[in-house]
């Protein structure tokens, strides 16, 4: 056997791969070379060390930030610990800072008088957004942009087509919508993936006060429709909160329920998506409960290679979690 | 003027200018392909959900080549996930983007421990204490022995070997890839890669006679070939 093949056959060792007789090619070529038999050990050695551990998701959004804020600062590439990126204010500066304070309290006063005088004359009160209305001058309100949402995690499907990425509707949610304006049922496929949200910029628009029920009210009642049986209802739901209110908490959770009830209901492919935007969005405590239904999907789509990727990553990423077992036993009966 | 063919690009990042083999073919299958390009194009959402997407893969680099308990764990990750980002628009799908990101992460994670003297240094200290505390591990203290000294030799081989060849050996031994895979995530001919684990494996052997601690390893070693 030749080199490269021994080299092969370690890698998939390590990956609980190898067929009963590519284990005993191996054995064979570790009993010629028996630095390989060594460095598969190593290797082994490392695999255990590779396991994900508590904690994991806060440090990699941790890192994340880091990484954003990074990007966002002056594009100083070698400013990489906290400390060096937030400015630290001059010895003229800090020598200054209660004038330009006390300065800056002087100015929101006077404005504040102003307006006061304003109300009290009669005039229209002038507005930071509009300042031109101080002179008089009638300016064209704009209309309230739509309400961007706060951070959220996408699926990387969402991205996978470009169109995602400039489609103004994939970046803007429209404000307050009612649940009835667009029937969840008759929305297509892609639109159910998550999609690009800006990370990091916050609200342009204050959202107006929300009329209708809100994210745990919508939960619940999908909760309670699929627990009464009622599938499509509670799918219905389930992708109306998704749709309403992407970055919340209850729209990560329902992404695991309605896998769930995609599964139930032979629906895998669209299955495949909710669990992996749960992955995307870091697991919220039941990662392994969606690596494993990625898994579930991918079998029930017939593709082999993948739902065993997917097997891996699990036992990977969720060592010791209820599906280990489960897990290692399909892999075996893969191989 | 007309853009290099995927040759030409290939043999620019093929070390010494030796033809390749095998003409590139798009790896196939990466749910990640697209992503990473949008996150390379500078799309901070994008760039956002590729790093809570990758960054388990990352912290396994980073944890397979310090140690899981490694007190500048964090600092690495960072930086290698910095360097991800910066080298994402050099990504052309030649390997999936999850085998890209992971050799960015090991090449950082190696030069970040090359060029600290003080991490080299405590990190030996933290593997002989580890070591000691080896043998009250159950069970299979001698497996574990051997595992742990095995590994710490390959760290060693690491950060002395020259670049090309601990490169390699790192992606064999700490990440686990097969040759087709090294080839695909390095951009360097099969051929060459085997050359240079072979010459890795010499020096692991090399390294592994010398070291004092190994003597054991060495006895063990003896149990296992006989």
């Amino acid at each position: 056997m030749s080199a490269p093949e021994v080299v092969d056959l370690l890698a998939r060792a390590r990956r609980n791969l190898l067929s009963s007789e590519e284990q005993a090619q191996l054995e064979g070529a570790l009993e010629k070379v028996p630095e390989s038999r060594l460095l598969l050990r190593a290797g082994l050695e490392f695999d255990a060390e590779a396991s994900a551990a508590a904690g994991d998701e806060e440090l990699i959004a941790r890192i994340a930030r880091k990484v954003e804020r990074r990007r966002l600062g002056s594009g100083s590439i070698g400013a990489r610990d906290e400390k060096q990126e937030l400015p630290c204010p001059s010895k003229p500066a800090r020598r200054f800072a209660p004038l330009l304070v006390a300065a800056l309290y002087l100015v929101i006063g006077a404005a504040a008088g102003v307006a006061g005088a304003a109300t009290y004359l009669g005039l229209p009160a002038a507005t930071p957004k509009a300042p031109a209305a101080i002179h008089g001058r009638r300016e064209k309100t704009p209309a309230p942009k739509a309400l961007v949402e706060p951070k959220a995690l996408v699926e990387p499907k969402a991205l996978v087509e470009p169109k995602a990425l400039v489609e103004p509707k994939a970046r803007v949610e429209p404000m307050a919508p009612s649940v009835g304006s667009r029937s969840p049922s008759l929305m297509p496929a892609a639109s159910l993936s998550p999609r690009v949200l800006p990370a990091h910029s916050a609200p342009s628009v204050v959202p107006a006060r929300q009329v209708g029920p809100g994210p745990g009210e919508l939960y619940t009642i999908a909760n309670r429709a699929r627990v009464q049986g009622d599938t499509d209802a509670a799918i219905r739901a389930y992708l109306g909160l998704q749709e309403q209110f992407q970055g919340s908490a209850e729209a990560m959770a329902s992404r695991l329920a309605l896998g769930n009830l995609y599964l139930v209901s032979g629906r895998p492919l669209a299955a495949l998506e909710q669990f992996r935007a749960h992955q995307g969005g870091g697991g919220a405590g039941f990662g392994a409960e969606s690596a494993w239904g990625i898994a579930v999907a991918l079998a029930e789509l017939g593709r082999r290679e993948e739902e065993r990727a997917a097997l891996l990553e699990l036992l990977t990423r969720y060592p010791g979690s209820g599906y280990e077992t489960v897990a290692r036993r399909r892999l075996e009966q893969r191989n | 003027m007309r853009p290099p063919s995927t040759t030409q690009r290939r043999l620019a990042i093929v070390e010494g200018g030796k033809r390749a083999e095998e003409p590139i073919t798009r790896f196939q299958h990466d749910d990640w392909a697209n992503l990473a390009q949008s996150a390379g194009s500078g799309d901070p959402q994008a760039i956002r959900t590729f790093l809570v997407n990758v960054g388990p893969h990352i912290l396994r680099v980073v944890r397979r080549l310090l140690g899981s308990q490694h007190p500048e764990l964090e600092d690495v990750a960072q930086e290698c996930a910095f360097a991800v980002i910066d080298a994402l628009p050099a990504f052309r799908g030649e390997s999936s983007a999850v085998h890209f990101t992971c050799r960015v992460a090991l090449l950082t994670a190696m030069n970040t421990r090359r060029r600290s003297r003080a991490t080299k240094r405590a990190h030996e200290a933290d593997g002989e204490a580890a070591l000691d505390n080896v043998a009250c591990l159950r069970p299979g203290p001698e497996q574990r022995f051997s595992s742990r000294a095995a590994a710490e030799v390959v760290r060693h081989l690491l950060r002395t070997l020259p670049m090309e060849q601990a490169e390699v050996l790192a992606l064999h031994c700490v990440l686990g890839y097969t040759l087709g895979e090294m080839a695909a995530s390095s951009g360097v001919p099969r051929e060459t890669l085997k050359s240079r684990l072979r010459l890795a494996k010499e020096a692991f052997r090399r390294r592994a006679l010398a070291d004092p601690r190994a003597l054991e390893l060495f006895a063990l070693w003896e149990e296992d070939s006989a």
